[in-house]
């Protein structure tokens, strides 16, 4: 028989982690709250038959947020066998709030204590037990311990069916009892009684009292009221403090907890500092940056890619694949296809996986530390002063792996407006796909600098002020941010296995694209290179100048003309852009395929840096890396776009508003920062890059769309007093 | 053309095969690859928990 458990808790309890430990699924596990966003539903490795659903964290079950909502939905409507309520023992005050109102769902209820390794208290379980009356049972849900012993009670549990709920004063229990006696008789009654007399107005509507039942109810609580001096929810949340407090006397012997938290404040006194917060933010990024991507002895990344491109890519798999080749006397438009497009084309993305795994290792570790969450709070800050909230941002930094993910966690912001300018905005943050262009470019142009990378993400993150601030002044944007409440995790050293976990879950899906999609799209853009028009019959050609996708190329490349992309380079540059949309690492792909074709195996290794860097100047790189960085994004992205906002006009506004941003900036620098470099003479596009630098800066600093609330006159107000 | 061009003929057919079934292959539960997804794990009305809200708080 199949037990449905449900996995609750605080946000940032452990849920997910615990979740992935019993099922062994890969969710994604974030250090900050709001990562699930959605109900995701596993089966106990152990025991198949017990069917687990991860819910959003909550703090309570008074739905004031869509986690609340959806998390309250799935408990009362769907009536699972038994709750998993996962308690963070290093909070336990606000944590068994929770526990008090999931007691009262009358469903069977099994309290996971996690983090106890973290945690200097002695907590006696068995009085914790009998005070909830349910058994509570020590995990680890990163250590993987307890496990079993928590799914033998979830089992034992699942059999009851029913739950002893935590009791009120004698007063209140009264009148509990006589809401229920008026209500329909369902599974839940008392948590129904309990809501009515809360004045849940959804509860309200859906079950619809008559009047006389509603007036008596309306007595009930205004008597509670009146003895207790307060509204009824403040009541019922103080008596639930209460038992709290008694209960935690009870069970819990205190020992110096101070200390794990007073150093996390000690730490955060310096890097959510007024001042330091944001200069320490891109310092660590820029830190991250250089091991990763740059030219020092210790860019570890760099090493690794240029292992990959010159020797690996560059020598040993072409020299393996041209001695088969030969030995086989495989025919020349074949070893084309092998030489040119496949192992060019998949090589060229392929070996940028160092750089990407190693930035994705040192991300992983910020966001397992806990200092990622610190960075959401410290953009709040920024944000706020530009109309945006620190809510927007958490999308935006899970967008640092992919676009696709981070676009969805928009979904969690209650604010319309705000969540189609979070939306909007969440393409302009470098993505894991996007790394290979800037590690292109840095390596092939700008000599493997760390600016580069770090450049391109505080220009996604300005990217993101930028428009925020020009777009909220607009009717459709304005008005002011949703607040930001959000709890900060202690700091803690981070888990191995978490960071090498999610680190592959990253990294595997660059790699499972690049022998997919990418190696799909070298094939295709191998024919298109390697074929064309020649004395007007249809041929193998030897020059790609004179191929299909040169044609093609061709024939969208005047559209960046006034970015710089001239010559041969333009149609190249043109197509790579386009394949960009399907995946961001195709640009570079294509380049491996354009650049290496009819290209001679050298013993130096891969020459297609080389003949990137004859091509492009160093300010027609950078506005070319730019373009592509902040433009539309891939088609998976797009789809998210459109299913996040459901509607076919703001689809397309999000599309062309990345488009044009990324196109403009992309002309401001290419043409004033190559006269100031000396390098583009003044022409008509100067003339276009100033007036659009003026239009930016005239749509930052106009005065935007407010609602006039100074209308009303006293006329109105005098008559609707009357009417009221 | 001889036989090893057959062969490698053949091997990449197979390969651009497997691939394409891989991409569109439909997803029954998430796998944690968003990118290759297409959120077809989203089963909530988000517009509709958002009206509620709002009207719970004016309601307030």
């Amino acid at each position: 028989m199949e037990i449905k458990a449900a996995l609750t808790g605080n946000p940032n309890c452990g849920k997910t982690t615990l979740f992935n430990a019993l099922t062994g699924s890969k969710q994604r596990v974030g250090n900050w709250p709001g990562v699930t966003v959605e109900k995701k539903e596993g089966t106990y490795k152990n025991d198949p038959s017990i069917l687990i659903q991860d819910l959003p964290g909550i703090y309570s079950l008074s739905p004031y947020s869509l986690e609340e909502v959806v998390a309250r939905s799935y408990l009362v409507q769907e009536h699972p066998d038994v709750i998993l309520d996962v308690v963070d023992t290093s909070n336990l005050e606000r944590n068994l709030y929770l526990t008090t109102q999931l007691l009262e769902l009358d469903i069977p209820v099994v309290v996971g204590l996690n983090m106890m390794d973290i945690v200097e208290d002695k907590i006696d379980l068995k009085k914790l037990a009998r005070w909830l009356n349910a058994p509570v049972v020590e995990v680890s849900a990163l250590k993987k311990q307890g496990l079993e012993s928590l799914m033998k009670q979830v089992k034992n549990e699942s059999a009851k069916k029913e739950q002893k709920p935590f009791l009120f004063s004698r007063s209140i229990e009264d009148a509990i009892g006589s809401i229920q006696r008026l209500l329909p008789e369902t599974k839940q009654t008392r948590w129904y009684a309990l809501k009515v007399l809360e004045n849940d107005s959804r509860i309200l509507e859906e079950l619809s009292l008559s009047k006389t039942d509603q007036q008596k109810i309306t007595k009930l609580r205004e008597a509670i009221e009146n003895e207790f001096d307060d509204d009824i929810e403040s009541i019922l949340t103080a008596q639930r403090y209460d038992f709290i407090e008694k209960l935690i006397q009870d069970c819990v012997k205190r020992k110096r907890t101070k200390h794990a938290m007073s150093v996390s404040d000690r730490i955060d006194s310096i890097v959510t500092n007024r001042f330091l917060a944001l200069p320490i933010f891109v310092l660590i990024m820029y830190g991250i940056y250089t091991i990763a991507m740059g030219s020092t002895p210790f860019s570890i990344g760099t090493i690794g890619t240029d292992w990959a491109n010159d020797v690996l890519f560059g020598e040993t798999i072409p020299g393996m694949m041209g001695s088969v080749i030969q030995y086989f006397h495989i025919n020349p438009i074949l070893a084309s296809l092998l030489k040119d497009g496949i192992v060019a084309g998949v090589g060229a993305t392929l070996g940028f996986v160092p750089q990407i795994l190693v930035l994705f290792v040192f991300l992983s570790i910020l966001e397992d530390c806990g200092y990622m969450a610190r960075v959401a709070f410290i953009m709040d800050r920024l944000f706020r002063k530009f109309g945006l909230s620190g809510k927007s941002f958490i999308p935006l930094l899970v967008a640092t792996g992919c676009g696709v993910p981070g676009i969805m966690a928009s979904r969690t912001i209650e604010q319309d407006r705000d969540r189609k300018l979070t939306i909007m905005t969440t393409g302009f943050i470098p993505c894991g796909a996007k790394m290979p262009i800037i590690g292109l470019f840095a390596g092939a142009i700008f000599g493997n600098s760390s600016l580069v990378a770090t450049s391109a993400f505080v220009i996604g993150i300005a990217a993101v002020v930028v428009s925020g601030i020009m777009l909220k002044k607009f009717k459709a944007f304005a008005g002011e941010p949703a607040p930001f409440v959000m709890e900060l995790p202690a700091y803690h050293f981070p888990s191995l296995s978490n960071v090498l976990h999610s680190t592959w879950e990253r990294g595997f899906s660059f790699i499972k694209r690049a022998g997919t999609l990418i190696l799909l799209s070298s094939i295709v853009l191998w024919f298109l290179q390697s074929f064309g028009f020649v004395n007007g019959a249809f041929a193998f050609v030897d020059d790609n100048n004179n191929s299909l996708l040169a044609l093609l190329g061709r024939s969208l490349a005047w559209i960046f003309y006034p970015l710089g992309w001239v010559g041969d380079m333009a149609w190249k540059a043109t197509v790579a852009t386009f394949t960009g949309l399907i995946a961001k690492e195709e640009v570079v792909n294509t380049f491996g395929v354009l650049y290496n074709f009819g290209g001679e195996l050298s013993e130096a290794g891969n020459e297609i840096w080389t003949l990137v860097a004859a091509d492009f100047s160093a300010i027609t790189a950078y506005s070319f890396m730019l373009f592509n960085l902040l433009c539309a994004p891939c088609f998976a992205a797009m789809g998210a776009i459109k299913r996040e906002m459901n509607n076919a006009k703001w689809t397309w506004i999000s599309i062309g508003y990345m488009c044009v941003f990324a196109y403009s900036i992309s002309l401001i620098v290419y043409q004033l920062g190559g006269l100031l470099l000396h390098e583009v003479p003044f022409n008509f596009f100067t003339v276009v890059a100033l007036v659009l630098l003026v239009g930016i800066l005239y749509l930052l600093f106009r005065k935007g769309y407010s609602e006039d609330k100074s209308n009303i006159s006293v006329k109105d107000f005098s008559l609707n007093k009357v009417r009221s | 053309m001889n036989i090893a061009d057959v062969i490698v003929m053949i091997i990449l057919s197979i390969v651009v095969i497997l691939i394409i079934r891989v991409l569109k292959k439909p997803r029954s539960s998430c796998h944690g690859d968003c990118s290759s997804c297409g959120s077809s794990c989203s089963h909530i009305d988000w517009d509709a928990i958002r009206d509620d809200i709002h009207q719970e708080k004016k309601s307030r």
